[in-house]
């Protein structure tokens, strides 16, 4: 892997990966944060043992 | 003093605070990397040289010296 | 701005970097050099701008001061008087007011009441750069005098805060040299991946301590045996993690800027004796007050003796401990260190050898017992402390009990890391510390020459690098920014 590829990777890479997080967090929210909710998880089962 | 002879004044020094006549000392020896070295032995080399030569250091002068060969260099200008 | 915030990282950096190669490459040098000068500021003015007059007065004085000294040579110790006078005077107002008049008050029953001053940042750690100048300035040791290699010098961002405390022999010349002006990707990288190892140190391991040594050093009263081992232990793994892993990040992201700061710590922990650790520990700060303290005081004491040498070195030491900061922990914790480096040197010339791992074990338990003063709030809670690391009782985690049930009547059961706040990650942490810093070979300044890109270091690092950034929720602030 040349130096310059290796470093845009290495930058790039963690970006994906927070933005994937934060919007799957986002998306999927059982918390009721947010008002998406797309999985539909039941809030109960998110907070069971809260 | 020439600089051989200086060059033979710092290592006898050396040898003499390391309490060790054994080491193997050329001019790319790196003061610092002298087994057991410390911050003390460094200043007795300094005041050794100091008064062996007649010469003095200013503070931090001897701190950029890191091999022998820098050292005698240094020396030799201030001796001469 | 602190390194570990989404701010600096996201956006702050990004941009200082950026602006610094677009000027190098489409209009001049100089211009970027401005630019990062303005950007070190404006870095240092976010948490309080109120204090950039002081920094910017700071560097204006020493270095007239200095240039002054050098053209007028016939006057110079007048201008080395002037200056010392004005570097240890501002420290001295700042950061030792209080602490003076609070033991004048005491010891004459006097009532004058105290300043409140907030310390300026960094302050500690741009005067000792700046008296470095001035001194070497006084002895003939200066080749650069070019100003904005000056000013960036003692504001470059990275090493502002807390360190290292670089020397303007080495980092001058790489301001002024030309190299530093276009993008190297070794660098970069492997500034990157130095960056992450630092990020990673302070906000999984240091932040993970933080929180049981802060709650054992709040309950110091009621601490049992174990909890206040766990409390010394964990701060003495916090504060190496945090303050190396400040350094780590400083180098990282001075390696963007193509700029290589000093190695500031060399696996500490590994140390078999005091000399040994104050070698490996700090090393900036320590070749700082050998050259500019312990030297020029030994020699002022005349023909050299081993006793002199010792009060010198007990003497440096209760200069570097107060250096830590105005209050008596720091300068007990300074004169310890002088008196424990002073034993090593009389047991290194009785020419004895300690086997290697009793060594350590000393070195490691007088560094852990001395670092439960350096971060008490007063003597009293570290005397509490002790008493209870040597003398308090022993409580076992009660869910152990079914296991070890034949222990009962001998051993308590019960909660056993309560007032730390600790579980039995406290004890998985504590070991995993040891490994960590015993049993590898390599630290983050002796990886760089041997760094592989490949792979398998893009995993491992973007692996830190994004967990760090998921853990950046709670951001704390660095030990040494106190100091």
């Amino acid at each position: 892997m040349n130096l310059k590829k290796w470093t845009l990777l290495y930058i790039l890479i963690p970006l994906f990966l927070l933005v994937s997080i934060f919007s799957f967090n986002f998306i999927i929210d059982p918390y009721s944060i947010t008002p998406y909710n797309i999985l539909n998880i039941p809030n109960k089962f998110a907070r069971d043992d809260r | 003093m020439s600089k051989a002879e200086i060059f033979n004044t710092i290592c006898t020094e050396i040898k003499k605070i390391s309490e060790n006549d054994t080491l193997n000392l050329t001019p790319e020896t790196v003061i610092e990397e002298i087994s057991d070295w410390d911050s003390l032995n460094n200043v007795d080399l300094e005041m050794a040289l100091e008064t062996e030569c007649k010469i003095s250091f200013e503070v931090g002068e001897f701190e950029e010296l890191t091999t022998i060969s820098q050292m005698a260099t240094a020396l030799e200008k201030k001796v001469n | 701005m602190l390194f570990n915030s989404y701010e600096f990282i996201f956006l702050f950096l990004p941009v200082a970097f950026g602006v610094y190669f677009f000027l190098n490459a489409k209009f001049s040098p100089l211009s970027a050099k401005i630019w990062i000068i303005f950007a070190s500021l404006f870095f240092y003015s976010w948490w309080n701008i109120n204090y950039l007059p002081l920094i910017t007065l700071s560097i204006l004085v020493n270095f007239f001061i200095s240039q002054a000294l050098m053209d007028k040579p016939r006057s110079k110790k007048f201008y080395l008087l002037a200056g010392l006078t004005f570097n240890i005077g501002l420290l001295g107002y700042f950061k030792y007011m209080d602490f003076f008049i609070k033991n004048l008050n005491w010891g004459f029953n006097t009532d004058i009441p105290l300043l409140h001053l907030a310390l300026p940042l960094a302050i500690s750690f741009y005067t000792l750069q700046q008296i470095a100048y001035l001194v070497d300035s006084y002895g003939g040791l200066v080749k650069e005098r070019n100003f904005l290699d000056y000013t960036l010098f003692v504001t470059f961002f990275p090493q502002l805060i807390a360190g290292p405390i670089v020397h303007h022999k080495e980092m001058m010349p790489q301001f002024s040299s030309l190299e530093a002006k276009v993008i190297n990707y070794k660098n970069i990288a492997t500034g990157l991946l130095v960056f992450s190892i630092g990020l990673f140190k302070k906000v999984v391991i240091a932040d993970t301590f933080a929180k049981w040594a802060s709650a054992g050093h709040a309950n110091t009263e009621v601490l049992n045996l174990l909890e206040a081992w766990a409390t010394s232990l964990s701060y003495t793994f916090q504060l190496y993690f945090d303050f190396s892993g400040y350094t780590d990040m400083a180098i990282g992201i001075a390696l963007l800027f193509n700029i290589k700061l000093p190695q500031n710590f060399n696996s500490p922990y590994k140390s078999t004796g005091l000399i040994d650790f104050w070698q490996r520990w700090h090393m900036t700060l320590t070749r700082f007050i050998t050259t500019y303290i312990y030297k020029p005081f030994l020699k002022s004491l005349g023909k050299i003796s081993f006793e002199k040498a010792m009060f010198a070195t007990v003497f440096t030491m209760f200069i570097a401990g107060l250096w830590h900061g105005a209050a008596w922990t720091f300068v007990i914790f300074g004169i310890l260190h002088g008196l424990a480096i002073a034993i090593n040197h009389y047991w290194k010339k009785t020419k004895l050898k300690l086997h290697i791992w009793l060594a350590w074990f000393i070195t490691f338990n007088f560094l852990n017992l001395s670092f439960v003063i350096f971060r008490a709030e007063s003597i009293e809670k570290a005397i509490n402390i002790f008493t209870a690391m040597f003398t308090g009782t022993f409580i076992l985690n009660y869910r152990w009990y079914d296991k070890l049930k034949f222990l009962d009547g001998h051993i308590e059961f019960g909660a056993w890391m309560q007032h730390v706040q600790g579980d039995k990650y406290t004890l998985l942490a504590i070991i995993f510390s040891f490994i960590l810093t015993l049993g590898l070979k390599i630290n983050s300044t002796t990886i760089i020459p041997i760094l592989q890109f490949n792979k398998l270091t893009l995993f491992v690092g973007t692996l830190m690098l994004t967990f760090s950034l998921l853990k950046l929720h709670q951001v704390s602030e660095f030990l040494y920014f106190n100091f």
